[in-house]
């Protein structure tokens, strides 16, 4: 039993190279970074994995020859230990949800990888610590919803190919070589993973573009976390530091604005909504949105109107929740009993307003605090600040819904719910009557609720202009009609507003709603990427049976029931293209930049080459130089060198047929000689042979038009 | 099949998790895949081999067989028939390979089986190819140890013999006039009665018999071959007792008897040795004389 068990265990052949397991230990490294970045590991785990896994190379290198049973012995019981501290760890983590128990299963597969690489005395167990870096970049790549994890990409593909060709040479270095004094295997084995890189790049970016886009419609964890538990005094009521000193619950500070507010603030997420107010949120990335589609994030409404302002008719918050998942209750107008499951997961990026975002309906939310607060329309604020690094996951179930649907749905003839009308169909008796004989007028032709809408969002469209650059609106002006009769210009509060008391004019109920745009889709993280740009307000209209749908002259977002999620590199030249113009338009000194480093970049690879190059020259062999000055000569004369011909051939098919110079035989025995020969051939004979090449040579290539080779 | 499962797994991972460097990796599994396949077929297809050989070998004994080829990447050949070890090579090499022939035969191409990883050595792809050799090898069956047959005077078989031999084995050169002491023994009586007049040989010392080895490789291939290589066993040991030796045999020309000088010109013969009819020699003398064939 016990031979038996030594037999099983007995040494493999080794792995000799040293660079092979230098690449290996870069290529398993990066990935090991790459996850560690994604904070899966305490710094036990880190501390053992950046100096247990170099060390465990180092000794595996020096033990590879030896039996190591005591060893393998030992790391069995290790693993053994990992695994169970693993399973302690992942009972405990169950209540948390499947998101800790990921993070527990992904340290474990880092001590797994550490232990294992305490014994990889042969290639194919460095080729399984390739594989396992492949496997450990996939769980960071899961993890992972940044572009930071591109430098690890490129930097373990690099190491991925240097591992895989240096093995490949040593792995034939075993056998011998078919040439006696053969060049050492692992020469031209950089260039050839450069090329090998530069290939695999662009045969991936091409697989990349034609794959299917990730969607997240299976999701096994629901990530929450706060970064910092920072409770609201005033339990329930809105906090947005975001806005400065008029926030959080006070007004504007001024009419141009909020005073010390951040440059993302949005005057949207505050307790009333002034549509004189001027002023748009920059490009600041507010925060990353995992989900399978599209959506408005919605945050609040507003259900009153006064011409200028919109406030909320009921404003006190109700407390919900107490367990994971916080339970959402509908309110006025929630019609729709199924819909859609529909996951997203909200990664704060800015410290903004403690709303949380949702697309229409949110059903479930995991949020760290285990409370929130819902208003009576709807909205939900959390009872701690929203700082950077907040993440919360909000699950909603949207109608599936077509142009169709809503057009079935008109509330105008199924009717509209006492508490739906008693919010949604207030119009103010000082908007001016040309207001209400617009709407009348424009959606004359119309038959159903639907077709009044897009109506009215198609006659904005032909005859009002959307910009951000619009004069102040003058004192007692009702700020529609001052958009729709006398400027034409607006932005997203004007328009939404204008749409809302159009459609609440001919009797169809409508808030507005502010929130985000889906953002735009980054084709590598998968996720939304939700800009203060991107903080917007438009309309919801009621459908019975379906709820409250979004609606939005200025922004194109498809219906649930209509979008196609695509292929994986649909937006990739549109990411990078806006991206540049974005760069020339900011900065036209970008753009140079952006040329000048091209140029330079190209310059460089040149050099590199051109480096290469003379190196090879200088490290080439006297007879190697020869022998392509021989095939030079030979395709000078029309006569390429057949891939069978050896050098004997090659000379006589030169000589006889093409009529080259007979002296071709000396420098061709020279050559032989040198390369096969028992002993070197003498500086004398090389001279002489190099004489006469390069005089055949001058002679074949001076006379290109004439008969190239004369004996 | 490693990298095709994780291509699956992340593809399935992506699909549902959403997580977009996934895809990412999914991308980089199958282009791994599809590059490291087409880089390892191109690479077996880029190879080229040219091949030479000497004039001769025999069965069971290796020979170096030069080998010039050319590889974008590294790869590593062998000869399938007939066999060698593998070499690994790359760029332009030119060099020996031992080889070991398993049969008697005219070597005119040689068969080699390339295996090329490409540059990463995910995949191998393997081609074969047929190298022609510049000039054939005679490829002699190795020689068995075989006793010689014993001597005895040509039966003619009806032809016409070239010259006498005396009952002694010794062979009658001249005839000339009696003298007197002449043993009566000696006295032509023929030529006597001819010209009327005593007559009497004179006689040459007696020469070593003929081996005359006839080989038919008709029938059974197996044994065909084993009586080629007892064949170059008689010639082998007729040679080195210094008996002239003539082997008869069937090739691509026809019929072929003659004698053969040396182990090289004998093993040449066997080795272009086909199925047939061989020819008998006809010998004058004594002759020891083998016939090897089917029964």
């Amino acid at each position: 039993m016990w031979e038996a068990i030594k037999d099983a265990n007995r040494a493999v052949e080794p792995e000799e190279s040293a660079e092979v397991r230098i690449a290996v230990l870069l290529t398993v490294l990066v990935a090991v970074v790459a996850l560690l970045t994604e904070g899966v590991a305490g710094p036990v785990s880190t501390l053992g994995a950046l100096f247990g896994i170099p060390f465990g190379f180092y000794l595996s290198h020096r033990m590879r020859r030896a039996d190591a049973l005591g060893l393998k012995a030992v790391l069995a019981l290790t693993l053994v230990a990992a695994v169970g501290a693993f399973m302690v760890r992942a009972t405990a983590a169950v209540s948390e949800g499947f998101g800790a128990v990921q993070l527990a299963l992904a340290e474990l597969f880092l001590w797994v990888q550490i232990i294992h690489s305490l014994h990889v005395p042969a290639r194919r167990d460095l080729m399984f610590s390739v594989a396992s870096s492949g496997v450990m970049f996939a769980i960071a790549s899961a993890l992972s919803i940044r572009l930071t994890i591109a430098p690890f990409l490129i930097a373990w593909l690099l190491g991925l190919v240097a591992s895989l060709v240096l093995a490949h040479r040593s792995a034939l270095r075993r056998l011998p070589a078919l040439a006696t004094d053969p060049p050492p295997i692992g020469a031209g084995a950089a260039p050839t993973a450069l090329r090998s890189f530069a290939a695999l790049l662009v045969v991936a970016t091409l697989v990349f573009v034609a794959l299917p886009a990730a969607r997240s419609s299976r999701a096994l964890s629901f990530p929450s976390s706060l970064s910092a538990n920072l409770p609201i005094p005033d339990a329930g009521s809105l906090n947005n530091p975001s806005l400065g000193e008029g926030g959080p619950t006070g007004g504007p500070a001024s009419a141009g604005g909020f005073a010390g507010r951040d440059s993302f603030g949005y005057f949207g997420f505050a307790e009333e909504l002034d549509t004189s107010l001027r002023g748009r949120p920059d490009e600041t990335l507010i925060m990353r949105v995992r989900a399978p589609a599209p959506a408005f994030w919605r945050g609040q409404t507003f259900d009153t109107w006064d011409g200028r302002t919109w406030t909320q008719s009921a404003n006190e918050p109700v407390s919900i929740g107490g367990s994971e998942p916080i339970g959402i209750p509908r309110t006025a107008g929630d019609d729709a009993a199924f819909g859609e499951e529909f996951i997203q997961t909200f990664y704060m990026e800015q410290t903004g307003p403690n709303i949380v975002f949702g697309a229409y309906r949110a059903s479930e939310v995991y949020f760290p605090d285990r409370f929130l607060f819902q208003l009576p329309e709807g909205a939900l604020r959390s009872g701690v600040q929203m700082e950077a690094g907040t993440v919360y996951t909000v699950i909603s179930h949207r109608p599936v819904v077509t142009a169709r649907d809503l057009a079935a749905n008109d509330p105008l003839r199924v009717g509209i719910p006492p508490e739906v009308a008693a919010h949604y169909l207030q119009v103010p008796d000082s908007t001016p009557p040309r207001v209400l004989d617009l709407a009348a007028e424009v959606t004359a032709d119309a038959t159903t609720t639907y077709d009044k809408v897009k109506a009215v969002e198609a006659w904005m469209g032909a005859n009002t202009t959307y910009t951000l650059d619009i004069p102040p609106l003058p004192d007692g002006a009702d700020s529609v009609d001052h958009y729709l009769f006398e400027t034409r210009q607006g932005f997203c509060e004007q328009i939404g507003t204008s749409l809302v008391v159009m459609l609440r004019s001919l009797g169809i109920p409508a808030r507005l709603v502010v929130g985000f745009t889906p953002g735009e889709r980054n084709p590598f993280t998968g996720l939304y990427e939700v800009r203060g740009s991107d903080a917007h307000s438009w309309a919801e209209v009621y459908f019975p049976g379906i709820g409250w749908q979004g609606f939005d002259p200025t922004a194109a977002v498809p219906l649930s029931g209509e979008f196609d999620p695509g292929l994986a590199g649909e937006g990739l030249g549109r990411y990078f293209g806006e991206r540049l113009d974005r760069a020339l338009g900011v900065a036209p000194a970008v753009g140079f930049v952006v040329f000048a480093v091209a140029v330079a970049g190209t310059l460089i690879v040149l050099g590199a080459q051109l480096y290469q190059r003379r190196r090879r020259r200088a490290t080439a062999s006297w007879s190697d130089l020869a022998l392509e000055q021989i095939d030079h000569i030979g395709r000078a004369a029309g006569a390429a060198r057949s891939p069978t011909a050896t050098l004997r051939e090659y000379v006589h098919q030169l000589v006889d047929a093409a009529g080259a110079d007979e002296r071709l035989w000396d420098v061709a025995a020279v050559i032989s000689a040198d390369r096969l020969g028992p002993f070197p051939v003498s500086e004398a004979e090389r001279r002489a042979a190099q004489e006469i090449l390069d005089e055949i040579e001058h002679s074949s290539t001076s006379r290109r038009k004439a008969p190239l080779l004369v004996r | 099949m490693v990298l095709a499962g994780a291509a699956v797994a992340f593809f399935a991972a992506s699909r549902t998790a959403g997580a977009g460097w996934l895809t990412v990796m999914v991308a980089v599994a199958v282009s791994l895949l599809g590059w490291t396949a087409i880089d390892a077929w191109w690479a077996a297809r880029h190879v080229t081999i040219g091949a030479n050989g000497p004039a001769d070998a025999t069965v069971g004994r290796e020979f170096e067989l030069d080998l010039a080829a050319r590889s974008p990447s590294p790869v590593s050949m062998h000869a399938i028939d007939p066999s060698s070890d593998r070499h690994w090579m790359v760029g332009y090499m030119e060099g020996p390979i031992a080889v070991l022939p398993l049969r008697r035969c005219v070597l005119r191409s040689v068969e080699v089986e390339v295996h090329a990883g490409g540059s990463l050595g995910v995949f191998t792809a393997i081609r074969k190819m047929v190298l022609t050799l510049p000039r054939p090898i005679d490829v002699a069956p190795s020689p068995i140890a075989v006793a010689l047959p014993p001597a005895a005077m040509s039966a003619g078989h009806g032809e016409t013999a070239v010259g006498g031999r005396h009952s002694d084995g010794e062979t009658v050169r001249s005839v000339r006039e009696y003298q007197t002491g002449d043993p009566v023994r000696m006295i032509n009586w023929a030529v006597t009665a001819r010209r009327d007049q005593l007559a009497v040989k004179e006689l040459e010392a007696p020469q070593a018999p003929t081996l005359v080895v006839v080989l038919d490789l008709s029938g059974d291939p197996g044994q065909a071959e084993r009586n080629a290589a007892m064949a170059a066993g008689y010639v082998q040991t007729g040679l080195r007792s210094g008996m002239p030796v003539i082997l008869s045999t069937h090739d691509e020309g026809g019929q072929h008897a003659g004698g053969v000088g040396s182990m090289l010109e004998a093993g040449r013969r066997l080795a272009r040795a086909t199925p047939g009819r061989p020819p008998t020699p006809v010998v004058d003398g004594m002759v020891a004389q083998v016939r090897l064939g089917p029964g």
